[in-house]
């Protein structure tokens, strides 16, 4: 037996995790992030990333048709070989870690700046690793059963929190105008953003797919959820520029300040809970399935016969790298912005393709 | 040794007691030769920053071999 324990999920709770994956940090950042890039049209940008991330939702499932019941690690070497497949399963593996403490150090920055700024953050990431950890030890069928019940929170509050925020006095759909002020160009380029950073993110889902009851829901179950979470993000960026304009992008977390500023009657007041709420909900999702792509792709790749003694070391080396990432809050988003549109394509995009046609072309050859 | 390093160590070592036995136990030698590798892994990013040793960045790295395509997105 060389495979760790399958787990089994079924398609509603794929669609769960992935929605709650998709919400996470981007929630929070990609507003300020696409109104910094393109101004009025951010919203724009992210519509438009939604829509170019739909061929990817058509690329991740078939990689697992390709390779039935494989996940990509076990994909990488079937079809490059034992050699260099190893060594981009490493570099996945790679991104999946670094991934995952971005969002732990996000999830840490998000709670100091707004929350709890007299907390050494390391105590906000080990905290928050201990949650996920006591989730995933229990393997992906816990971790999914956890986010059933967290989506069930995220979404109604997400509802909510836009509603209250169109009651806000100056929120001004006009601010939108006028649309493309500064030609396609700034639109198109930071489109990259939204496109790279939650939506391609998705990528690390093929190492779940392969658990999935019912394997030919996948393409489906993944388009849903692009378009649930993407809608949602559009909405928030939406809101966000209503209500701030292009200035948006001078504020950190614009959709917490937006929160801020609900004030119904002087009665409703301080609604920046939601943002919070949501985020701590869907960053541990975030958080575990990242955990969970690095885990059991090392397990995978060593061949081990069980991956949960690899979980709370891994843990380890996540919050270790989170707190190395970065010096400061500005860093992170000029990260998020200029570096990580150019250089995550090559795991999201790159590597998947490239397994695609090497397992198309064998097959062919094959016959 | 300021208190948080041996903090640290006290947690590495409390991850190590809870999964070290069932490992040598079941004679799992392969999981309990990765536990070890991922463990020192850990610590080496744990320890040194608990002790306020500033560690190459990676992100610094990332940054700098992208940074001419990165330049195109400004």
């Amino acid at each position: 037996m060389k495979a760790t324990t399958k787990p089994r999920i079924s398609s509603g709770q794929l669609l769960a995790l992935m929605v709650n994956f998709l919400l996470a940090s981007a929630f929070i950042i990609i507003p300020s992030a696409v109104v910094g890039g393109a101004a009025q049209d951010g919203w724009l940008c992210v519509l438009l990333a939604l829509m170019a991330a739909v061929p990817l939702a058509r690329l991740y499932p078939a990689l697992s048709e390709v390779f039935p019941g494989k996940s990509l690690v076990e994909a990488c070497r079937e079809a490059l070989g034992h050699t260099i497949g190893t060594v981009l399963a490493t570099c996945f593996l790679w991104f999946a870690l670094h991934l995952g403490a971005l969002v732990v150090r996000n999830f840490g920055d998000f709670l100091v700046v707004t929350l709890l700024p007299g907390t050494p953050q390391v105590v906000i990431h080990g905290l928050t690793m201990v949650v996920v950890v006591a989730g995933l030890l229990g393997g992906l069928e816990v971790l999914s059963r956890l986010n059933q019940m967290t989506i069930l929170v995220v979404l109604p509050s997400v509802a909510l929190f836009l509603l209250l925020c169109l009651t806000i006095r100056h929120v001004d759909l006009g601010r939108l105008l006028p649309p493309l002020e500064q030609g396609i160009g700034p639109v198109l380029k930071t489109s990259l953003v939204p496109l790279t950073f939650p939506f391609g993110e998705t990528v690390l889902f093929t190492m779940v797919t392969p658990y999935l009851q019912w394997g030919k829901d996948a393409s489906r179950v993944w388009i849903s959820s692009l378009i649930l979470g993407g809608t949602l993000l559009v909405l928030a960026t939406v809101v966000v520029t209503a209500c701030f304009g292009p200035q948006a992008a001078s504020r950190l977390y614009s959709v917490h300040s937006l929160a801020r500023c609900v004030s119904i009657g002087a009665f409703v007041e301080r609604m920046e809970v939601f943002p919070v709420i949501i985020w701590m909900c869907t960053g541990l999702t975030k958080i575990g399935v990242c955990l969970y792509a690095f885990v059991s792709g090392s397990a995978q790749l060593l061949g081990l016969r069980q991956q949960s003694p690899l979980v709370l070391p891994s843990a380890l080396i996540m919050t270790g790298l989170s707190m190395l990432l970065y010096d400061n809050v500005t860093e992170q988003l000029d990260f998020a912005r200029y570096t990580w549109p150019v250089y995550s394509p090559l795991f999201e995009v790159g590597l998947p393709l490239l397994l695609l046609i090497v397992g198309k072309l064998a097959r062919r050859q094959g016959r | 040794m300021s208190a948080v390093v041996l903090l640290v160590v006290a947690i590495l070592a409390g991850v190590a007691a809870v999964q070290v036995p069932p490992l040598v136990k079941n004679k799992m030698w392969r999981e309990l030769a990765a536990f070890t590798v991922y463990m020192l892994l850990g610590a080496a990013l744990c320890i040194p920053q608990a002790m306020g040793i500033r560690l190459p960045n990676p992100t610094k790295t990332i940054e700098a071999i992208f940074r001419p395509l990165a330049e195109l997105m400004r």
